[in-house]
């Protein structure tokens, strides 16, 4: 009977010990900087916009100039900071749906690197629910010039634009069919991705893709396959997955144009479901 | 002091697994605490979340494992799975124990002497170091262990024989060892220590030696029974066994019944008239009953009954008032009570008006014998109802507690088995296989009579039933019995039964109108109750033979 009341006092003292927020609302930004200061020797500018944080960390040598590629000891520095941005999320009560890292380098003034991720998505991962390669296939990552980083840098400042879910799918699913076409088995060397954007407006989630034919196999020049089918058949399963997975409903139907050969593949909503089990394909 | 260091000893000793699991256990969860409290919450909410589960899929496993150990391990053979019962825990006083009073009074002294243990060694006292008890079953033997046990306050340990006896040799042993270690201990910390092995007769049997190692392992257990009752130890500790058994004294190996071992014997014999009594007095306390029933006539009818037959009586009697919707028990549920716990279930309606008739006849016959010339045996219900695969029966119960029983007693008994026979050839002039059991009774008693008991008329006395064919027995073969001796005893056999058959041929044919009157009463009724039989007799002015302790001299 003792050894049952010892172990309830103990599950109790382990229930009433989680309750407490390890990063309280109030002293978010000062916890980010902290912790990266502490684990990453990173000084970071913080700035949340609405149920978005954004983290910025000016690098020297971000990029290898001669590869222009991102310097390996700068990727770890960029990892930590993530981890600590997700570290403070997680554990906070401040509701955090997305966090942005912003790199930029510092003698390149402008240039960038913009890694995006989904609490939603961080939280799966965590529980195992998703694969370590879903994982990464969900954030959204962009190398650019944004001549605005330039003005921020100047007045110690940055601005951050507050992420939407939509706009976070657009982004990812953008990324997803650029990646797949470049490194999928099938796809790899048959393909080349020119542009690949999509937006929600007026109900309509609409992809414009610029993809055309490297190059046709002769069994294929013979035969007539329809390859501009095939681009959009695997646009629009992609778009229907992304869309299932955070259970996205708010639009009513889904476009793909295909700018290089001007086609184009419509559906509506309640037909994503058979293009992503791909029950469906274009006659 | 010196006990409750002993005691604390003792507590530590019996529990140290226990108590290191326990440290081991709170000192796990003070760990997992502080470690859960240096999480981070969402790792936190995460291990708390899966929590449950781990839990769950803990106790399966451990589910698993235990059922696994039980059923292919069961923790050893050897294992003593018996825990200690502290006396007071048992509750039952000697207040409790009825109808057994001389061994009431035996086992108080030995509870006196348990409690007085120090001032016997004093004054140089051995301390008794076995009770035996003996006598037929249902007689209160386990009660009066319990009861001693109680009031001498120590703890008491009970277990059966048989859970010694094991198809491995040595295993009862080991259990043996095991169980006086553990009872040892427990006088050390106590003072004393009761050890009750029910039904003893399952390792106390006389020893056998085989070739073949038949026995062995009873053997083995008894021998280690004995050398824990009465071997070579460092210390002496106030442990007491309390052995039980139905098994007769002779059945029991001498090394266990010699002093040092089980030296003092309580009897428990059915109880007397006095004990009856008072058992039903009890009995009866507990349920609602009739307060004008004669318990003494109640205690009398039920003569050579133990306390559990009486317990089962009133238990019997109870269910069988609340079957015929009455709110208490009165002298009739008693009485059915006790038919169904002697002779079963009746079974109604199998038999034709004819076989019926034929019942009657025969079973009037017995009656009538049994009542009129039976100077022992009272006749309390004659009936007609099938019961045990018999399709009639005369209940008879003596009219006095006798321990012997003398010539006169055997011929009426002889007359009574007859009668049933006569009645029928009486009246239809031929008889049934109804007989069978009345004439293997006959015979016995009447071979019985000349055999072995002398009381045959020729002058033969002894007991010739000795001779024998064992070869290995001490006792005469019976090829030294003479064919002429043989002749004449079965001869004086036979006499004896014609003899009666001629008494009983005549009285019954004297007395045919009581037959025919009874006759007609049991196919009326079925069942004739004591009073309605002595009714009958009063009508035709017969009156029972009397009854004189000098007849049974």
């Amino acid at each position: 009977m003792i050894i049952n009341k010892v172990i309830l006092l103990s599950v109790f003292c382990i229930a009433l010990t989680s309750c407490a927020p390890t990063y309280p609302k109030g002293n978010i930004v000062e916890s980010v900087q902290k912790l990266c200061e502490k684990e990453y020797n990173a000084n970071v500018e913080v700035v949340i916009k609405g149920s978005t944080m954004g983290v910025r960390i000016p690098l020297e040598g971000l990029f290898d100039t001669e590869t222009l590629q991102i310097r390996p000891e700068a990727f770890d520095k960029i990892t930590g900071v993530m981890l600590s941005a997700s570290r403070v999320a997680l554990s906070s009560d401040k509701s955090i749906d997305f966090y942005t890292v912003i790199t930029y380098d510092t003698k390149v003034p402008g240039a960038e690197v913009v890694m995006t991720r989904y609490i939603y998505d961080l939280r799966r991962f965590f529980l195992g629910d998703i694969s370590r390669g879903e994982f990464a296939r969900r954030m959204v990552f962009d190398v650019r010039f944004n001549p605005q980083a330039i003005i921020d840098t100047w007045l110690g400042d940055f601005t951050l634009k507050e992420q939407k879910l939509p706009e976070f799918m657009c982004e990812q699913i953008s990324r997803r069919i650029t990646d797949e076409f470049r490194e999928s088995e099938d796809l790899a060397g048959k393909f080349k991705v020119l542009s690949c954007e999509g937006k929600l407006e007026n109900g309509v989630l609409k992809f414009i893709v610029d993809i055309s034919r490297e190059a046709l196999p002769l069994s294929e020049l013979i035969h007539g396959k329809a390859w501009h089918k095939e681009v959009l058949e695997f646009c629009m399963q992609k778009i229907c997955y992304v869309t299932n997975i955070y259970n996205f409903k708010d639009f009513n139907e889904v476009e793909v144009f295909n700018k290089f050969d001007n086609k184009a593949l419509i559906i509506l909503k309640n037909e994503t479901n058979k293009w992503r089990n791909r029950r469906i394909r274009i006659d | 002091m010196l006990l409750l260091h002993k005691r604390i000893k003792l507590f530590l000793l019996d529990h140290w697994i226990k108590m290191a699991i326990g440290s081991a256990v709170v000192l796990l969860i003070g760990a997992a605490i502080y470690g859960l409290s240096t999480l981070e919450s969402f790792y936190r909410h995460m291990t708390l979340a899966t929590l449950p589960l781990q839990i769950l899929i803990v106790a399966v496993n451990a589910m698993i494992f235990v059922y696994m150990y039980m059923t292919v391990f069961r923790g050893g053979f050897a294992k003593l799975d018996k825990g200690l019962v502290k006396g007071e825990m048992i509750a039952v006083s000697f207040n409790d124990v009825i109808g057994i009073d001389e061994a009431k009074q035996e086992s108080w002294e030995v509870v006196e002497l348990i409690k007085d243990r120090r001032k016997l060694q004093q004054i140089g006292g051995k301390v008794i170091k076995g009770i035996l008890m003996m006598g037929p079953p249902g007689c209160g033997k386990t009660y009066l262990a319990k009861a001693i046990a109680t009031e001498s306050g120590i703890p008491f340990i009970s277990m059966s024989a048989s859970e010694f006896t094991e198809i491995f040799v040595g295993v009862g042993a080991s259990r043996m060892r095991k169980l006086f270690k553990k009872a040892r201990r427990l006088a050390e910390a106590h003072g004393g220590c009761i050890v009750f092995i029910d039904e003893l007769d399952a390792i106390g049997k006389k020893r056998g030696y085989s070739y073949l190692g038949q026995g062995q392992e009873t053997n083995a257990t008894q021998n280690q029974l004995l050398v824990e009752m009465d071997g070579l130890k460092q210390k002496e500790e106030n442990v007491i066994v309390i052995g039980a058994t139905n098994a007769p004294e002779e059945t029991l190996d001498e090394a266990m019944l010699r002093p040092g071992r089980f030296d003092r014997k309580v009897y428990i014999d059915k109880p007397n008239l006095e004990g009856r009594e008072k058992l039903f007095k009890f009995y009866l306390s507990k349920v609602k009953h009739d307060q004008s029933l004669d318990i003494g006539r109640l205690a009398r009818r039920a003569v050579y009954k133990t306390p559990a037959d009486i317990m089962n009586i009133v238990k019997e009697s109870a269910l069988i008032a609340t079957r015929n919707k009455k709110d208490r028990v009165a002298l009739k549920e008693i009485s059915e009570a006790m038919d169904r716990v002697d002779w079963g279930i009746k079974h109604r309606g199998f038999m034709t008006q004819k076989e019926k008739e034929m019942t009657a006849y025969h079973e009037a016959g017995h009656g009538v014998i049994l009542y009129m010339l039976h100077p022992a045996d009272d006749v309390f219900k004659i009936s007609i109802i099938s019961r045990k695969g018999y399709l009639g029966v005369v209940m008879k119960h003596p009219k006095e507690e006798l321990h012997n029983r003398n010539k006169e007693a055997f011929l009426a008994d002889i007359k009574t088995s007859l009668a049933g026979y006569v009645a029928e050839k009486i009246k239809y002039g031929t008889t049934t296989n109804g007989v069978s059991s009345d004439f293997r009774n006959v015979m016995f008693i009447a071979h019985t009579m000349v055999w072995r008991l002398g009381m045959g008329q020729s002058g033969l006395v002894g007991d010739y039933s000795i001779y024998g064919n064992n070869p290995n027995s001490d006792a005469p073969s019976a090829s030294q019995l003479s064919e002429i001796t043989k002749e004449k005893l079965n001869a004086e056999t036979q006499s004896i039964m014609q003899a009666c058959l001629k008494e009983v041929e005549e009285l019954l044919k004297k007395e045919w109108d009581i037959v025919e009157k009874l006759v007609k009463e049991l196919l009326d009724k079925e069942e004739l109750e004591f009073d309605e039989i002595e009714a009958i007799f009063e009508q035709f002015r017969k009156n029972e033979p009397t009854v004189s302790s000098d007849d049974n001299k």
